[in-house]
């Protein structure tokens, strides 16, 4: 009953200013209008492929938060979209209709930004120049909103007041601006609340915890605003980090961000005796809301290797107390082995991987001296990034039909110098092994179109005997001469092993080429091929073309390092580089070098920025196109693009199945949005099926026009267009083997597109797809451009003809 | 003699249903004071165009032959939606104050041949812009609805009768009847107006496109994807076919739809300039300002 008298008249203190001042109590009669910035997935939505965030589904949480935070407040709320499909992302003239028609008092879009993932801190924009906003509350009401989203974290890589006027900050835009600011008849602000690309933020903004607590800055700020009572009570938030391990991506060193969030532990705050688990996305964020003011324990636990926290909290009336866990390691715990993989132990392979999982941060090389193969082994160890996870590979391959035995003896430690209680056995038989296996050549067999430039990969079961691999592995040209070969490479992996090599002049187009391997090749161990194998390819038809270089990859200092380019996730970041080669090149010297470890066996993605984002136009009748030293790893190349207000357009270039130098293209019709174009990243992603680590070189990346038409492919399809000239109705007829992805369009003689015609899945068989010439399209020669392909992932096949349009 | 009885047959015909525009030229007006405009509204029979600035702050008459400008007003808000009586005389507008960044609306006339400024309704809440029907204004607040003739009664008897939108939803005021219609159910409609001969109502629907229905809410017309779509005449509605990134308009064209053909044509195709927002000019013109607030006059041909 105490408690409850202290609550009303604490109620009635915080009111006192409202009847002094003449602060209103509550949002009534107020009008307000939120847009949630995007919608649905597809279309301008921006994804976080580090983070799986999705700027639609962010910009939404906060939204629909926020219209209830002022409901509850009396507020009138009106909101651009409530949910989240393709038919929500509503034309920027629609909403900013939507809200004059409604006729608000003011006009709040909700967004978050993104740029090259090094930068996180809150920016707003109004409608105007700087110092001349078309609407002067607009930029009050900015400046107001900066300080209360800032104010409510400590994790912004930049502390300045970031508030601009949308005619400052896009001077490329002239009085153009923000779309969406432009047609409202009231004040209005966009809000980039925090940037989704740096990728510790990108994962807070995947906790709902998180974003209502951007709802909850943006509720104080409009308080502030229209002079509305601020809230009574105020909030505990803060983070649970591990103090000895950074993240595995970029971060900027000195915040909070520099040391790995902790999942799942649990956060509870007393005397309330609120408690909230942690998400297991990698943000470690907590939030206890409508806290009245006073002073609070906060006490993190439930964390496998950590002891318990507990931090003092001071709550003040309408602000955010920020209370970061860094809590102390358990040290003393007695290291034991969790799991071995694998659980069989009968006819294991000759080079069976053996991995050993811990309960705690092991001291590696205490424990590799105390793990013992009987017969002895030499072996290869490899570490997870918190040393719990150990695994480890023979050198050469374990005995063929052997009893083994594995000891792990009590000589090993935690970090912390804890001894293993007992020491762990097991053991182990392998099977028998009759021949040296061929586990993959390329070009294989049958390959047609291969690369002039081409790196001769054997790989085998097992490292092979290097005198015998390059005695008995050759290529051999139609006249079966050997080709002469240059940079023989041998590498090992996994107890797995390959041979290859470049050849000393380039391949003929139209060449049949065979990849010979003697039955006397070896492995390390003396178990041969058995047989002779031999793969005959042939080359491209076509010679290649060149273009204009936009990229030459001469100057390393304008890339990125993958750590720091944004997006990269997954990766080794030390062993993860971007550098220059003057030894492996394809024109001059240097080109670009990418070393890349990815750490898990999928989603891994590594990126390069090229800070000098070279435009490549906007012609999408020409080709960008770079020579690529492919690493055979099965991953995925993309190459990154900005369309015009730096929307990232991400487009497959080609999976990596090729090794030596290829000329990788892919048309501009093929890349999003419209305007001109600024390429600015190459992006290797990893493939479950792919390799977790490679070589790649890059060099001369150039914009192709593309010369003459394509006559054979069009006869596949059979494309026809009558009449020619055409004046009011053309058609267009065509075949198609399998159900494709079409996209039909008319381009004008120099190079523009003058009309899109059809874009759309169709099935196989006959198709007429009748034309009615605009009016606005003048008389002229007209290229028409049949693209399809099969899948998303399949590669584009172009047919066209030349249409003349009179009147 | 047949033959040109069906020649005149055919001439009526085309004159009475007109169901195409063709481009003849476009013209940039040159206003004298240089800055980013947004198109408002036309002044019947007569060379000027409304236009107001950055967020629809002020409301200037601009003389297309000449470029003069004279302004109506400076006062925030006053650009929004001002209507024009038939005769070309009276401008109505509503114009913002904020007190404590709270709107409150006033509502004013002008007289053009001379100038003369009126109040109609001082500081209200939940104002809407007035609506006019021939020389007779609509006005309606929070706190009043009211009718007023501002000039001669017109001989159409149906001049009295106005279309405005209310809580986001179409609202028919035909006498001392209001009918609030919700033709395609609940959600925000956007762009409403009445049919030059007052049989129909134009509007939006929340984004998903645009519409034509009859006085009693039922659709006559579903126009397809086009944005602030105003009437041309009773046969044609013309309007703009916009997209952007999220961030920024990437492209805007003009299109029209013929209720006739029962189709929509994209009118213009200019990559280089972002048309928007257009406005018929008489029965031959169509103004339009571009996304970085330029005015231009287009001569169509109709047919």
């Amino acid at each position: 009953m105490r408690r409850w008298k202290s609550v009303c008249l604490f109620e009635l203190l915080m009111l006192m200013p409202a009847f002094l001042f003449g602060q209103k109590t509550d949002f009534s009669g107020l009008k307000i209008f939120v847009n949630p910035g995007h919608g649905g997935h597809d279309g301008d939505d921006r994804h976080m492929t580090a983070t799986d965030f999705w700027e639609s589904e962010g910009n939404l949480e906060k939204g629909l938060f926020l219209r209830q935070l002022l409901e509850d407040r009396n507020a009138t709320v009106y909101m651009s979209r409530t949910t989240n499909y393709t038919s929500d992302d509503l034309k920027l003239s629609v909403i900013a209709e939507m809200a004059n028609t409604a006729n608000v008092d003011i006009f709040l879009s909700i967004h978050s930004n993104g740029f090259d993932g090094t930068r996180n801190q809150p920016l707003m924009l109004f409608r105007g120049y700087d110092n001349s906003p078309a609407w002067p509350a607009a930029k009050t009401f900015a400046q107001i909103l900066w300080e209360k989203i800032y104010e409510k974290s400590n994790c912004w890589t930049h502390t300045f007041e970031w508030v601009k006027g949308d005619w400052t900050f896009y001077p490329e835009w002239g009085t153009e601006g923000l779309g969406v600011l432009r047609p409202l008849n009231m004040p209005g602000v966009l809000s980039e609340g925090s940037f989704h690309d740096y990728i510790a933020e990108g994962w807070r903004l995947r906790n709902p915890n998180h974003l209502h607590h951007e709802a909850w800055s943006m509720l104080r700020a409009l308080q502030q605003y229209f002079t509305v009572v601020p809230e009574p009570y105020g909030i505990i938030a803060g983070t649970v980090r591990d103090q000895l391990t950074s993240p595995p991506y970029y971060f900027d060193s000195g915040t909070k961000d520099q040391h790995l969030p902790i999942n799942g532990a649990t956060v509870t705050l007393m005397p309330l005796n609120m408690s909230v688990t942690l998400d297991e996305l990698n943000n470690g964020f907590f939030m206890f809301d409508s806290v009245p003011p006073g002073d609070y324990q906060v006490i993190a636990g439930g964390m496998t290797d950590f002891y318990n926290d507990t931090l003092s909290a001071t709550v003040t009336a309408g602000k955010t107390t920020l209370t970061d866990f860094l809590p102390s390691f358990d040290t003393a715990r007695v290291p034991m082995v969790l799991e071995r993989l694998p659980v069989i132990t009968d006819s294991l392979p000759f080079n069976q991987a053996f991995s050993f999982t811990f309960n705690v941060t092991m001291d590696r090389e205490a424990v590799q001296s105390a793990l013992l193969f009987e017969p002895a082994v030499n072996l290869t160890y490899e570490w997870d990034e918190k040393s719990k996870v150990l695994t480890v590979r023979p050198q050469v391959g374990f005995v063929s039909k052997t009893d083994y035995l594995i000891r792990l003896t009590t000589a090993a430690t935690s970090k912390w110098d804890v001894h293993l209680q007992q020491e762990y056995q097991v053991s182990f038989i392998t099977k028998s092994r009759s021949k040296l296996v061929v586990d993959k050549i390329w070009p294989s067999t049958g390959a047609g179109g291969i690369t002039l430039f081409p790196r001769i990969t054997v790989r085998f079961d097992a490292p092979p005997d290097q005198a015998s691999a390059i005695a008995g592995i050759r290529l051999l040209d139609s006249q079966s001469s050997p080709v002469a070969k240059q940079r023989e490479l041998f590498t090992s992996d996994g107890g797995k092993g390959s041979y290859s090599f470049e050849l000393a002049s380039p391949l003929q187009t139209s060449g049949n080429y065979t990849i010979v391997i003697d039955a006397t090749v070896r492995d390390v161990t003396g178990v041969t091929v058995g047989a002779a194998i031999a793969a005959t390819f042939s080359t491209r038809t076509k010679a290649y073309q060149t273009g204009s270089i936009v990229e030459p990859f001469d100057n390393t200092v304008s890339f990125w390092d993958p750590e720091a380019s944004g997006s990269t996730t997954g990766t080794d970041n030390p062993l993860t580089t971007f550098t220059s080669s003057y030894d492996i090149y394809k024109t001059n010297p240097p080109a670009g070098r990418l070393d890349y470890l990815f750490t898990g066996d999928d989603g891994g993605v590594c990126r390069v920025f090229d800070t000098s984002k070279p435009t490549i136009g906007s012609n999408t009748s020409q080709v960008f196109a770079m020579w690529v030293y492919g690493d055979l790893s099965n991953n995925n190349l993309e190459y990154w693009f900005y369309s015009p207000g730096s929307v990232n357009q991400i487009v497959e270039a080609a999976p990596i199945n090729w090794a030596g130098w290829d000329l990788i293209a892919i048309p501009l019709s093929n890349i999003g949005g419209s305007g001109e174009w600024q390429y600015h990243s190459l992006v290797v992603r990893q493939n479950s099926s792919g390799l977790k680590s490679g070589i790649m070189y890059f060099d001369d990346a150039m914009v192709i026009t593309p010369t003459g038409i394509d006559d054979t492919e069009a006869s596949e399809t059979g494309l026809a267009i009558y009449p020619n000239p055409v004046t009011t109705k053309g058609m267009i007829t065509f075949f198609l083997k399998s159900g494709d992805q079409v996209v039909i369009n008319l381009y004008a003689s120099d190079g523009r597109l003058a009309e899109s015609l059809f874009s759309g899945m169709l099935d196989a068989g006959e198709h007429s797809i009748p034309w009615y010439p605009s009016p606005a399209i003048a008389p002229g020669v007209y290229t028409l451009e049949l693209s399809h392909r099969s899948g998303v992932a399949g590669g584009w096949h172009h047919a066209a003809r030349r249409w003349v349009i009179m009147r | 003699m047949r033959s040109v009885f069906l020649l005149l047959i055919f001439l009526v015909t085309i004159e009475a249903y007109p169901q195409s525009l063709r481009v003849r030229s476009v013209k940039r007006i040159i206003p004298a004071v240089a800055r980013s405009y947004l198109l408002t509204g036309v002044v019947p029979g007569s060379d000027q165009l409304l236009v107001a600035g950055e967020g629809y702050n002020g409301l200037f008459l601009l003389d297309t032959r000449k470029g003069r400008m004279t302004e109506i007003s400076n006062e925030p808000g006053a650009g929004y939606e001002p209507a024009v009586t038939a005769d070309g005389k009276k401008v109505f507008y509503r114009s913002d104050n904020f007190n404590d960044n709270m709107k409150a609306s006033s509502v004013y006339a002008y007289d053009i041949p001379t100038g003369g400024k009126e109040l109609l309704a001082d500081r209200g809440r939940g104002v809407i812009p007035p609506a006019v029907a021939g020389n007779s204004v609509l006005l309606r607040s929070d706190s009043e609805t009211r009718v007023e003739q501002r000039g001669a009664t017109l001989k159409s008897g149906s001049e009295r009768i106005f279309v405005v939108t209310e809580e986001m939803m179409p609202v028919l005021y035909r006498g001392g009847e209001r009918k609030a219609l919700m033709p395609n159910g609940e959600g925000f409609y956007i762009w409403t107006s009445l049919s030059p001969d007052r049989t129909m109502i134009l509007y939006n629907y929340q984004g998903r496109g645009s519409f034509i229905c009859d006085t009693d809410g039922k659709i006559l017309h579903d126009l397809g994807n086009i944005n602030a779509p105003r009437w041309f005449n009773d046969r044609i509605v013309i309007g703009m076919d916009d997209k952007d990134d999220g961030h920024r308009i990437t492209s805007s064209e003009l299109v029209y739809y013929s209720l006739g053909g029962k189709r929509r044509v994209i009118l213009t195709s200019t990559p280089d300039r972002s048309e928007m927002f257009p406005f018929a000019c008489g029965n031959r013109k169509i103004a339009f300002c571009t996304d970085n607030g330029e005015i231009y006059l287009m001569k169509v041909r109709v047919r």
